[in-house]
């Protein structure tokens, strides 16, 4: 009861409390005195532990001198956050410009801006203790912290009494001491500091002073003991208006127009302090652009010029409140004409509505719904940010597909925060993205510790990686344990993988978008990961303040270093190594409210080493700058970068025989997407330009003994260019459909192709919460992975299409049942999928692949079918939730081409390597308390297939092996559970920095799954099998995560 | 807490992680294995082994022969004429097809009798019951022009310590419309001595040495072949599509044996093949050689043309080819050190025999060879067989037509 009553009260006092952004106080009717005519005063969702402001949220009685006039008796209050001082203005919360604040007081204290008085100090307010021959000065700084990605997923919060146990959010609270002396300000960390800065005198006055006393009562009887009365104030005696003597030639506050001192730099328009500025005009410029302030505020949108009938446009962006980040598939609905759109990437949003009243409701599932009423008299933009809805178990929330499911055309589409992504246990502990992904219903790998992974009967090389708009080769690191992405890095990460967006194209069976943290507008801060293999850091910050920020990350692991610690003759190990880093840097510049500007590149390496004489190196190096505009109707987002992957091999061989081999991807990409919102369409249309420089390989002599000859195949250049043209069109909020166009390209030295790609999807909403779906699409592939292992290898080399390789052709049909049951707690779906593959590259038996000039020789182009059912539970909210997936799948090949005795199985159907039929996966978070949470991660899947020898016998002079048809045999079925607790940070709210733990066990059942089977023989006498197993045993683990 | 990492890193990464895996396999053991091709112009040789199962023992594991004779084999072609398997002297069981025409496909027949472990039989190409199988109707190919062997050689700065070594290469070209697949099979020709001349022979007669009045002897110069134990095969590449130039084929070692005493030559007999069976012979040359690493291409398998016509299904390994051959030899010329005769064996390897114990040494082959003059005077040193005649080092002391000087 006493947590309702305190809740309650809360939201009506805060309910109260202006919104964030910047905008301009709603006027009203009559002109108000220039100390309310600032901007808003920023707001604060009441789900914050503790407040903003300097003490209590409560508002005190004060003056204040602003702009030279005094103000006497006004309800104030510090916002320590901004450092602004917030007045209350009818219902109205306005901050006064800083500089025109000289001083004010709250409760016969007095605060001064030491800034206007001319000290150098700290911009914000501070107040007087102690004012003498010195003055001492105490502060408050507070920041708002909750949970961030590079917190590794874990929120920083505690437990209060007074509010449930779920309160995640807080204000870090810095308070601070000063003291002014002949001019300077020197920071005292604590009244101790004060002591020492007196030296002996300040010892002498501090005995029998009360040790318990509250900080701030103890300095200042200190001071008093110090100083004494004195005829001397350094700081009042400056103070316009502070003697009461003084304040009888003080303006009083009046509705006119007092004198300006300086132009107000804030949000204000041109003019907005002209005295010879009219009501209208400073209505005008108030509803061209509303500002969401207050849930149960009716907003006025434009001016009044529209009739009863007619209809206007609504635009605006919806983003989260405490990150500022754009929401994505947050509907919006008008409840009298039913009319409703969704929120795009960007977090845009347009829709029409009719002139007059409307209740706009604003729903995001991990968000609290918002209702609006909204006045419209003509088109205007309304700005909106959402909070994030309060569950029992916040920590794990995921990304639930719920709204998006019943109420988007799209179907296949994955999201996944890295909050889950932290909570997947990992081998070695580090939340991985990849990892992650694999345990969605529909994406499979072939192995732990492999690079890239299946999507819907895909191979590996046929999903694009995209991270910021750049393409990753090869996204892993030391043999695919680690991927490439350091988690404090990304924001999250989107896979499609059935409808695919017309804008995305050149992979034929996924898009796998992982967005990259912008740096911090408002503060510097970081956070430091500490592994048993790795070590992270990042730090990001404003360069200018709400202007320009950057961001910054590496990751190195040590696995090298402690490779060589380990005695061989012990280990079996000898001569082996292998070792990574990766580097991050962002940089985002907003050209202006509109416009933005950011700049990422990305690099890493990897070198590794089976034995000394052989070893390996690869390397991705990436960089794009990106343009991004937010037009009224139309936003664009233009691209430009530049992509590399490397690998080399070096093998010193037995001295004369040394070689180097190195295989190099080139790649510049320009894009151009412009996204355009009319009534219930949602446009998109843009060009994709992709130019591809790739050296398939260098052979090189390694060694000055070395007698090898160097060689090098012909450097192949393609360009793929793309256009496309795509529409969502909602008509109502049963139906929506999604259909596009994209035209592909493909120009390489003399030939040409192009195709016309379709993407068609649609829904309908049978109920509330129950929907179809279904959609057909087609794409086609110009570059190809050449590989003959079955996993992504450091040594495989990409090849374009060319006259004698064609394109890699998909075509997709899927449909999909979605139902949320249990109170929107539970969400279950079925997706069942066709797809066909054509020109699809395998190998002839044995082909060679490196250095083959003649590579096509040993290709061979053969078609493939994916069908599949994937069945999925997903529970998202409450102290346990997660998610259980099913997924029956078959991927087969064929080779059509009769090529004899050599036609791969005869022309038979065979299962790709890849094919795994049975697959299920759980994952499981389960919050003990607010602090601890424990999370479960099950794998099952079938083994995959292989080749397998099956006989001996004797031909052409020596023994050979027989071998099965291809992939007729499986390795022994995959199972792996893990187990994780994680210990979030405690009640430590004066620290600056908090830690976080992650204590897990990878493999806890210790199972030896196989990864790969492989025969040895001597000559065909003898054959041995052995199962290569890459995490054998149970790999505890234990993660450390600083933030700061 | 590093070391703790560490050990868990390296037992994920070292041969720990690797364990011998037994998997229950479908045997093909009991699959017939038909080997040879249909050689016109030429006689043609097949054999018939079975293959066995992973672990289990084939016939050359035992050292024994197989195979060879088993069944009845003859070949036809789409006139009708059938070239049935006969013994021919000095090659075997073979089939003639030296007067077979080119203007016809080709098929092996291959018929094998049922056979019981309990049962003893005098003629098993007789297919009692047995199962018959054929090999697909093939069209001959052409036989390419040998163009040139040359070889290439290190020099060596000190030939007597340090022999060099070098290279074979093969350049050939395919007859117009005829295959850019090409197959060939080499031999080792070399001419090389005995270890000593005799000099002396013993006179039974009159009980005494006498001087040999023939040098050398005829079983001083030998002349041996060893064949190629696999085929080579090429693929013709590059702006000239039916020729591959300069083909590296074999590696060649001067200090190995005897070869560059005297000298030496590379035979090389070569046929066209069709695509179809390069791949099989890549194939198979591939699955043999590239198992036992993690990056190793997958095999598959090898299906070859020869079907069962009583079961169609059933597996048989082994591809049947019909060609005609062509052949060139080739001699390493002089120079660069390449040839080098170190001249007879070292005096310390003789032995003086007792008189009266001559006949005895005779009949175990030895043979008196020089006088070797010692500090208590002259005596006679005698050598082994082996190493006065050559042709037991393996030769034969007639002189090949071809051979040069």
């Amino acid at each position: 009861m006493r947590k309702f009553l305190f809740a309650w009260l809360m939201s009506l006092s805060l309910a109260a409390v202006p919104a964030a952004g910047q905008g301009t106080a709603d006027l009203g009717s009559g002109q108000a005195p220039l100390l309310y005519r600032g901007k808003l005063a920023r707001q604060y969702i009441y789900r914050f532990n503790g407040n903003p402001y300097w003490e209590t949220i409560a508002f005190h009685q004060g003056d204040v001198l602003f702009n030279g006039v005094l103000y006497e008796n006004q309800p104030l209050n510090v916002d320590a956050v901004e450092k602004e001082l917030v007045v209350r203005w009818n219902a109205t919360y306005v901050v006064p410009d800083r500089e025109q604040v000289s001083w004010f007081t709250m409760d016969g204290r007095l605060f001064v801006n030491l800034q206007y008085q001319g000290i150098a100090a700290e911009p914000g307010y501070y107040e007087v203790l102690h004012d003498g021959k010195s003055a001492v000065l105490y502060r408050v700084d507070k920041f708002p912290r909750s949970d961030v990605g590079n917190h590794n997923g874990r929120t920083i919060g505690y437990e209060d009494p007074n509010y449930d146990q779920d309160v995640l959010e807080y204000f870090h609270f810095r308070p601070s001491w000063w003291i002014l002396q002949d001019g300077t300000l020197t920071h005292l960390r604590n009244r101790k500091a004060l002591v020492k800065f007196f030296g002996k005198e300040g010892k002498a006055a501090r005995k029998g002073l009360a040790r318990n006393l509250p900080d701030n009562e103890y300095i200042r009887l200190l001071m008093e003991r110090l100083e004494g009365t004195t005829q001397t104030h350094v700081l009042t005696d400056g103070l316009v208006a502070w003697h009461p003597d003084e304040r009888a030639d003080i303006l009083a506050p009046t509705a006119g127009i007092g004198p300006v001192r300086a132009a107000y730099t804030g949000s204000l328009p041109v003019g907005y302090f002209d005295p010879e500025r009219t009501e209208s005009q400073a209505t005008a410029v108030d509803t061209s652009s509303v500002i969401f302030q207050y849930r149960n505020k009716v907003y006025h949108i434009g001016e009044d010029r529209l009739r009863r009938g007619e209809k206007a446009v609504l635009t605006g962006r919806v983003t989260d409140l405490e990150e500022g980040t754009p929401l994505q598939a947050v509907t919006i609905y008008d409840s009298n004409t039913e009319t409703y759109t969704t929120t795009d990437a960007q977090g845009r949003f347009r829709i029409s509505l009719p002139y007059g009243d409307n209740v706009l409701n604003f729903s995001e599932f991990t968000k609290e719904d918002i209702n609006l009423k909204i006045v419209v008299h003509s088109s205007g933009t309304l700005d909106v940010s959402m909070t994030e809805r309060v569950t029992q178990l916040n920590s794990a929330v995921i990304s639930a597909e719920t709204m998006r499911n019943h109420r988007s055309a799209q179907m296949g589409v994955e999201r996944v925060s890295m909050k889950t992504i932290n909570r997947i246990p990992s081998a070695f502990g580090e939340g991985d993205l990849i990892k992650a992904v694999l345990t969605l219903p529909g994406v499979k790998s072939v192995g732990e510790a492999s690079s890239g992974f299946n999507v819907r009967g895909g191979s590996a090389d046929q999903n694009l990686i995209l991270f910021d708009d750049m393409t990753l080769w090869n996204p892993s690191h030391l043999f695919g344990i680690f991927s490439a992405f350091n988690p404090s890095l990304i924001d999250g990460v989107e896979l499609y993988k059935s409808s695919i967006p017309a804008n995305y194209g050149g992979r034929i069976s996924s898009v796998m978008e992982v967005s990259a943290k912008e740096g911090d507008m408002q503060e510097f801060k970081g956070s430091l990961g500490l592994g048993l293999l790795t070590s992270r850091l990042h730090l990001e910050g404003p360069l200018v303040k709400d202007r320009t920020s950057v961001i910054f990350g590496v990751r190195k692991s040590y696995s090298d270093w402690m490779l060589k610690r380990i005695p061989k003759k012990d280990s079996g190990y000898a001569g082996g190594s292998a070792d990574f880093a990766d580097i991050n840097f962002g940089l985002t510049h907003k050209l202006g409210d509109n416009d933005k500007l950011s700049l990422y590149a990305y690099a890493s390496q990897d070198d590794f080493a089976f034995s000394p004489d052989t070893t390996f190196r690869y390397h991705n190096l990436n960089a794009a700058l990106r343009w991004s505009h937010t037009g009224e109707k139309t936003d664009l987002l233009v691209s430009a970068g530049y992509d590399r992957y490397a690998n080399r091999l070096d093998n010193l061989g037995s001295g004369y025989d040394g070689y180097r081999l190195r295989t190099l991807i080139n790649e510049v990409f320009a894009k151009a997407g412009f996204t355009r919102k009319a009534d219930a369409h949602t446009l998109i249309y843009g060009l994709n330009l992709t130019g591809y420089g790739l050296d398939g390989g260098i052979f090189d002599p390694l060694g000055e003994t070395s007698i090898q000859e160097a060689d090098r195949l012909d450097r192949e250049l393609g360009l793929e260019a793309a256009a496309y043209a795509g529409d969502t069109w909602s008509p109502n909020e049963k139906l929506a459909l999604d259909y596009g166009l994209r035209l592909s390209s493909f120009l390489t030295e003399g030939k040409a192709y192009a195709f016309p790609e379709i993407r068609l999807s649609g829904k309908y909403s049978l109920a509330e919460k129950m929907t179809v779906k279904a959609g057909i699409n087609s794409l086609n592939q110009y570059i190809h992975l050449i590989s003959n292992t079955s996993a992504i290898s450091p040594m495989d080399t990409w090849k374009l299409t060319d006259k004698d390789i064609r394109p890699t052709t998909g075509f997709q049909a899927a449909a999909g049942f979605y139902w949320t049951v249990l109170n929107n707690q539970l969400d279950l779906s079925v997706e069942t999928y066709w797809k066909s593959m054509f020109n699809y590259l395998d190998y002839k038996s044995g082909a060679v692949l490196t250095m083959n000039p003649e590579l096509a020789k040993d290709l061979v182009p053969v078609t493939g079918k994916a069908y599949g059912v994937e069945l999925m539970a997903k529970k998202t909210v409450g102290r346990l939730n997660g998610w259980i997936a099913y997924t029956y799948s078959r991927t087969l090949l064929r080779e059509k081409e009769d090529r004899g005795v050599n036609t791969i199985n005869g022309g038979a159907w065979y299962p790709a390597s890849y094919d795994k039929p049975h697959d299920v996966k759980v994952v499981a978070n389960y919050a003990l308390t607010r602090r601890y949470s424990f999370s479960v991660n099950v794998d099952y899947s079938t083994g995959r297939p292989v080749t397998v020898p099956v006989g001996r016998y004797v031909y052409g002079g020596g023994y050979r092996l027989a071998f099965s048809q291809r992939n007729a045999k499986r390795i022994p079925d995959y199972f792996r559970v893990d187990l994780a607790v994680n210990i979030d940070p405690g009640h430590y709210l004066r620290r600056l920095t908090h830690m976080s733990w992650t204590v897990g066990c990878y493999n806890v059942l210790g199972r030896k799954n196989a990864y790969s089977v492989y025969y040895t023989t001597d000559g065909g006498r003898n054959v041995q099998g052995y199962m290569v197993s890459v995490f054998a045993a149970p790999i505890p683990y234990i993660n450390l995560n600083l933030l700061f | 807490m590093k070391k703790f990492a560490a050990y868990i890193l390296a037992g994920c990464m070292a041969m720990s992680c690797i364990y011998p895996y037994e998997a229950e396999l479908d045997s093909i053991a009991g699959t017939l294995v038909v080997e040879g091709d249909i050689i016109l112009g030429d006689y043609s040789s097949f054999t018939v082994s079975w293959a066995t199962s992973v672990d289990g023992v084939l016939f050359n594991d035992t050292g024994f022969g197989f195979g060879y004779g088993f069944g009845n084999i003859w070949v036809e072609n789409e006139h009708g004429d059938v070239f049935r398997q006969e013994y021919v002297p000095y090659r075997g069981l073979a089939v003639d097809l030296r007067n077979a025409p080119d203007d016809c496909r080709y098929r092996l027949h291959i018929s094998i009798p049922q056979m019981d472990v309990d049962q003893t039989y005098k003629n098993l190409r007789d297919g009692n019951g047995g199962k018959n199988y054929v090999s697909s109707w093939r069209e001959p190919q052409k036989a390419p022009t040998i163009d040139a062997i040359t070889f290439e050689f290190e020099p060596s700065d000190n030939p007597y310590l340090r022999r060099p070594t070098g290279n074979a290469r093969i350049s050939m070209t395919a007859p117009e419309g005829a295959s850019r697949y090409f197959r060939w099979d080499y031999e080792e020709e070399w001419q090389f001595h005995a270890n000593y001349d005799p000099q002396f022979d013993y006179d039974f007669e009159n009980g005494e040495y006498v001087s040999v009045m023939q040098l050398p002897g005829p079983n001083y110069w030998c002349w041996a072949k060893s064949y190629s134990s696999q085929s080579r095969i090429a693929i013709a590449i590059g702006d000239e599509k039916n020729k591959i130039h300069e083909h590296k084929f074999m590696e060649i070692n001067t200090g190995t044996g005897n070869r560059f005493q005297k000298r030496y030559c590379v035979h090389v007999i070569a046929r066209g093949i069709s695509e179809e069976c390069y791949q099989y012979l890549h194939t198979l040359e591939m699955n043999s050689n590239s198992t036992g690493d993690l990056f190793a291409p997958i095999p598959s398998e090898l299906r070859g043309n020869i079907i069962c016509e009583e079961d169609p299904d059933e597996l048989v390994l082994g591809f049947i080819e019909v060609s005609r051959t062509s052949e060139l030899r080739a001699f390493v010329p002089y120079g660069n050190g390449v040839y080098l005769d170190r001249g007879d064996g070292p005096l310390e390897s003789l032995i003086a025999v007792d008189a009266s114990r001559i006949p005895q040494y005779y009949g175990w082959g030895y043979r008196p060879v020089v006088i070797v003059p010692t500090d208590r005077g002259d005596y006679m040193g005698w050598a082994p067989n082996y190493w006065i005649d050559c042709r037991v080092m393996g030769g034969t002391n007639v002189k090949p037509d071809y051979w040069e000087d």
